[in-house]
């Protein structure tokens, strides 16, 4: 990547890496300081609980005028979180404002671990299992966390 | 010059002996930092502190125990000590001044830094904070203790961008009140659409014209901006010190930073200032509660103080009263002795006149024999022919002889005249009435009225009460009618177990369930203070026990059967018209019986004997009956003493009690009791002389008095009304003719009784209070006859009426509690009432005592308005005197009032002032007497008042529970009653009144009767 790495990026990564927030670990890459190795812990009293997911996050150009790029690396059994591991998060799409930040990306896709969205989802047939069967769905997201996401 | 001597010293030591060298060293030393102590000192006038404290590091530094915060004086100190060493070794006196000089330049190059440190330092433990914080500090704030705070981040964080992370450059405000760096804000931009959302609420704004440039600066932001905030060594601590404010929790009493630690006193969290506060508030406390302890102490020293006191004064005073009952009886020895002799004088001189009118009678009835026989022999020798006689001296002797023969016939000497004669002693009528008296004579009075109140207030001090309370004795002033009025249903159902040691009526209960307990214990003080009074090993005799009342209802009629009987057997020999000298001694003036010595004393039988010992066992049954009424208050141990009681009863007919010593303590009139309660065998020593009370509830009809009594109670009344008003008349007084009334709310019952009055027709009414009616009864039995009112505040009802009186038909009432005064027809027809409550003229606010004067007036004691008021027959408002006062003529609560018919004065029972107040018919105030106190002629709350037909003033003293008698002028006459449930005693009595016969009628309120006397 051409150019210095602006100022904001370091004093985040500088601050994720001193102060981090519970449950999560973020962690530039070696050799790309814009991409960033992310291990997110499933939310207690979610179907997620017990697993750690690891996501890929990538700071682009622009940023922070522009979203970062985050991914599931994990395989996950949410609806709003599809086979490839995007997420569908207003705040990583239109919603984003460069007030925000890796941290609070971080955050609000750990909250969407708690409280998936079977109503804006990403995965259909996810969604759909979700909505017609709330049980079952929790039931194979658990199942998933223990096959995929046991560190 | 020190500084010289000591060199000297030192140079010497180095001499002779390299060994002493240490502890030269050493005083050298401290000698030159003394020195550099002083003028340090004298420079910053800290003498103390700072030569102690600069002394103390260098002796620590010597001893090289080196505290951190001690590091580089301690190095000075060694470098000193190096120095010394090379000077002393080399033993230069000039060098040793110049080094020694050298070192004090040296030290005072330090001292100041010295000085500082010694003084500023922080103790350890502070470093320790310190060092603490800086640790927090260096954390970062996720692992921080959540109520840390670095102050200093958060102003970081408000001074950075949250677009770049960076502090702002050229903060620009936007319209949402966001401020961002004009760099961040022009990327983040829509040039396109001039748009600019706002990075942190996403509020769209519309770009300038010129460009985001044109935004608002952030001109706080700037100002913030430039402050130069860069740490150094000196303002680290500063900011330390505040960051460690910042984040000091709150004083919760003051709300300012400090350190806090819980309050002992209040249990917060406070700051040392507010917890000192609270200390010294407590200390403050404590001096005052100690203060008042203290001088509560002195209460109980007094009381022991005046107990021993007491002891002494009862010692003495039991001395001079044995002193006057030898007098006293030795005078009527006297007296005896002088009857006696009297009698024995008598009988000489009869036996003298009778022997010598006899012996005469006989020498001449010898002469005459003489004589005759002479004759009788001359006569047979005439016959006989042995002497010559002439024929005219027969027939001489022929008449004489005639004359003889019809003397001898007719000579038939009244024999029973003549030879027969005796002399005989006789009593009289009232022989019985000696020993009677005599055993009844006298009596010992403990002039304290309420006699369990004397134990009362050491029984407070024994008992731990809070100090705020005050003494029940205060409490006594304190309590009101009105509280009284409302306790009343409470209390009257504890009567009977309190009775027994209520002082006065005034004295009212405390609250009565936190007061049982006390009750409890008074009652037991109380009753070990009766036992003690009397003999302390004899049990409390019993025969008053359980059945009395039954037998209380016997009584009259078993009397009647035994009292012939006995007069019989003791006046065995009954001779019709025996020979009696009277002789009139002077009378002894307390016996109003004449009194006759038997010639023959009655032969003494046991039975006498027992009768006396009986009686006088059983004058202590005014004791034993108030132990007897405590007891029953103590239901666990009444059984035990029933169980006892029950055995002595049984031995009671044979038993000889023995005689143990005991004194008689009766309060005057108590010894009606003996009537009440006494064996029969009693009677015949006391129905001669005393009047039987017929102690009658209208239910028993059985009991009728006996007409003989009844002749005899009769002649007493008369006997008492045309007797001059002489003391002991009054005291006569002081026996009741009839009781009647008992606790209930039925037809002849009450509960309270207060006002009362005579009712033309020889009726009496009385306002039974808490039962809210008028009762009226027959003024000689005490039969009930009607009642009216009842509970209520309509027409013809009464709520708590207290005052009572009658005249032309009508009865006037006071309805206390509907502040009303109410006028019935003697048949209780409601006729009108009048008042209401307030202080206006004509309003009233409890009324009490009302009174009628001749032309009808009302008169009302309106008691909380502390007036009387006047009203006409109509009941308009006429006039009102009296204010709340105790001058003349104010008055304080007044309770009952009286009118003159003769003088028109009007009396009112003062009550709250303890005196009578006299006014004249226009309220003129005229004069007042009385006082608080128990003697004769002083009130404790005075309330009924009756004026007789001879102008006395009789008044019921109710907290000293007696009547007390003044002339027109308010002289102290005589009183009678005494505290107690015994006929002719009185529980708080309340009102007074006097029939036309002149009999007195007491509202006997606590015991719920009446009395007449």
């Amino acid at each position: 990547m051409a150019g210095a790495l602006p100022r904001r990026i370091i004093k985040e990564t500088q601050r994720l890496l001193a102060d981090p927030v519970p449950g999560i670990s973020a962690n530039p890459d070696e050799s790309n300081a814009r991409y960033f190795h992310v291990m997110i812990a499933g939310p207690d009293e979610s179907p997620f609980a017990g697993g750690v997911f690891k996501l890929e996050l990538f700071l682009p150009e622009e940023y922070p005028m522009a979203a970062p790029k985050v991914r599931f690396m994990t395989k996950i059994y949410h609806p709003n979180i599809d086979k490839l591991g995007r997420i569908c998060l207003d705040i990583l799409k239109d919603k984003w404002s460069p007030a925000l930040q890796i941290r609070t990306v971080l955050l609000s896709i750990q909250a969407l671990l708690s409280a998936p969205n079977p109503e804006d989802p990403l995965a259909t047939d996810v969604a759909e299992q979700w909505k017609t069967n709330e049980a079952e769905a929790i039931k194979t997201a658990k199942q998933w966390t223990l096959a995929y996401a046991q560190a | 010059m020190l500084l010289i001597s000591i060199q000297r010293f030192i140079i010497i030591a180095d001499i002779q002996k390299l060994t002493k060298f240490v502890q030269g060293k050493w005083l050298l030393l401290l000698l030159s930092l003394n020195y550099v102590a002083g003028y340090a000192a004298t420079r910053y006038k800290q003498k103390y502190i700072c030569s102690t404290d600069t002394c103390d590091l260098y002796s620590i530094a010597f001893s090289d125990v080196k505290p951190k915060s001690f590091v580089k004086e301690s190095t000075v100190c060694i470098h000193i000590a190096t120095e010394l060493d090379y000077f002393v070794l080399s033993g230069c006196v000039l060098e040793l001044m110049i080094l020694s000089i050298a070192i004090l330049l040296f030290l005072l190059t330090f001292n100041n830094k010295i000085i500082h440190t010694a003084m500023n330092n922080p103790p350890q433990n502070e470093a320790e904070a310190r060092e603490k914080m800086r640790e927090l500090m260096s954390r970062p704030p996720a692992s921080r203790p959540a109520d840390f705070v670095n102050p200093l981040e958060k102003i970081e964080q408000l001074l950075t961008c949250p677009i770049c992370l960076d502090r702002y450059k050229q903060p620009k405000l936007l319209p949402c009140q966001h401020t961002f760096c004009y760099p961040c804000l022009e990327s983040c931009a829509d040039t396109l659409h001039r748009t600019l959302k706002c990075p942190e609420c996403r509020a769209e704004h519309k770009v300038p014209y010129d460009g985001v440039k044109a935004f608002q600066s952030n001109y706080t932001l700037t100002g913030f901006l430039e402050i130069h905030l860069q740490a150094t060594p000196e303002s680290a601590a500063e900011i330390e010190e505040y960051i460690h404010r910042y984040n000091l929790e709150r004083c919760k009493i003051c709300d300012e930073k400090a350190d806090c630690e819980p309050c002992a006193h209040c249990d917060r969290k406070a700051c040392k200032e507010c917890r000192q506060t609270h200390m010294d508030m407590l200390k403050r406390d404590m001096s005052r509660l100690l203060n008042q302890v203290k001088r509560l102490a002195n209460r109980i020293t007094e009381a022991s103080d005046n107990l021993s006191k007491g002891i002494d004064l009862m010692t003495m005073n039991c001395e001079t009263t044995k002193c006057e009952v030898k007098e006293y009886f030795h005078r009527y020895q006297r007296e005896l002795k002088k009857r006696e002799d009297n009698f024995l004088a008598e009988i000489d001189a009869f036996q003298a006149t009778e022997s010598r009118l006899m012996s005469n009678l006989r020498d001449v009835l010898e002469i005459e024999s003489s004589n005759m026989s002479e004759a009788v022999s001359r006569l047979d020798a005439a016959i006989k022919g042995e002497c010559a006689i002439e024929d005219a001296e027969l027939v001489r002797m022929k008449n004489t002889f005639t004359e003889g023969l019809e003397y001898l016939r007719n000579f038939q000497p009244d024999a029973d005249e003549l030879f027969n004669r005796k002399l005989r002693f006789s009593a009289g009528d009232d022989a019985a009435k000696l020993p009677a008296a005599i055993t009844t004579s006298g009596e010992l009075c403990v002039l304290v009225p309420q006699f369990s109140g004397r134990y009362l207030p050491l029984e407070q001090s024994y008992l731990p009460r809070p100090f705020r309370l005050p003494l029940e004795s205060d409490n006594y002033r304190v309590k009101s009618e009105d509280r009284q009025n409302l306790q009343q249903q409470r209390e009257s159902e504890r009567t009977s177990s309190r009775h027994s040691h209520r002082p006065t009526s005034a004295v009212m209960e405390t609250s009565a369930d936190e007061s049982s307990l006390r009750y409890r214990r008074r009652q037991q003080l109380e009753e070990e203070a009766w036992n003690r009074l009397r003999n302390p090993a004899s049990q409390p005799p019993t025969s008053t026990s359980p059945w009395a009342a039954s037998r209380n209802s016997e009584r009259p009629t078993s009397l009647i059967v035994e009292a012939p009987a006995t007069s019989t057997s003791t006046s065995p020999t009954p001779i019709p018209a025996p020979v009696t000298l009277k002789s009139r001694p002077p009378l002894p003036p307390q016996q109003q019986t004449s009194v006759e010595k038997p010639v023959d004393l009655p032969p003494a039988p046991i039975s006498e004997v027992k009768k006396f010992l009986r009686q006088q066992s059983s004058n202590d049954d005014s004791l034993n009956e108030k132990v007897e009424t405590i007891r029953r208050a103590h239901q666990q141990r009444q059984a035990a003493s029933r169980a006892v009681s029950s055995d002595e009863s049984e031995g009671e007919d044979f038993q000889v009690s023995p005689n143990r010593g005991r004194i008689r303590i009766v309060c005057r009139a108590a010894s009606m009791t003996r009537e009440d309660i006494g064996p029969p065998v009693n009677q015949i020593s006391t129905n001669m002389d005393h009047v039987t009370i017929p102690v009658t509830h209208f239910t028993d009809s059985s009991t009728t008095t006996d007409d003989e009594k009844e002749k005899l109670a009769v002649q007493a009344r008369q006997r008492g009304r045309s007797a001059s008003r002489e003391a002991g008349e009054w005291r006569a007084r002081g026996r009741p003719r009839a009781v009647f009334g008992r606790k209930g709310a039925k037809d002849g019952e009450m509960n309270w009784p207060r006002g009362i009055c005579a009712v033309a027709g020889g009726l009496v009414a009385t306002c039974d209070s808490s039962n809210h009616r008028v009762c009226i009864f027959d003024s000689k039995d005490g039969k009930f006859v009607r009642q009216f009112g009842g509970y209520g505040s309509g027409v013809g009802e009464l709520d708590s009426a207290a005052g009572l009186a009658s005249a032309k038909l009508r009865l006037v009432v006071s309805d206390r509690y509907n502040h009303r005064i109410c006028v019935f027809g003697l048949e209780g027809d409601h006729l009108f009432s009048f008042g209401g409550h307030g202080h206006a003229n004509g309003k009233f606010n409890n009324p009490w005592g009302v009174a009628i004067d001749e032309l009808g007036s009302i008169y009302v004691a309106d008691k909380d308005n502390h007036r009387v008021q006047v009203f006409d027959k109509n009941g308009q408002f006429i006039a009102k005197f009296g204010s709340i006062g105790h001058l003349p003529g104010q008055l304080n609560s007044p309770l009952f009032i009286a009118v003159s018919k003769v003088t028109h004065q009007i009396y009112v029972s003062d009550s709250s002032n303890h005196r009578i107040s006299v006014f004249d018919a226009q309220g003129h105030h005229l004069f007042s007497f009385g006082e608080e106190g128990f003697h004769g002629g002083q009130f404790k709350f005075p309330r009924g008042i009756a004026i007789d037909s001879q102008e006395n003033v009789i008044c019921a003293d109710s907290g000293n529970n007696r009547i007390q008698i003044f002339d027109a002028q308010g002289q102290f006459i005589s009183s009678f009653g005494t505290w107690g449930g015994g006929a002719g005693q009185l529980k708080g009595v309340e009102d007074v009144c006097v029939t036309p016969d002149g009999s007195i009628v007491v509202t006997d309120r606590e015991n719920h009767r009446i009395q007449i006397f």
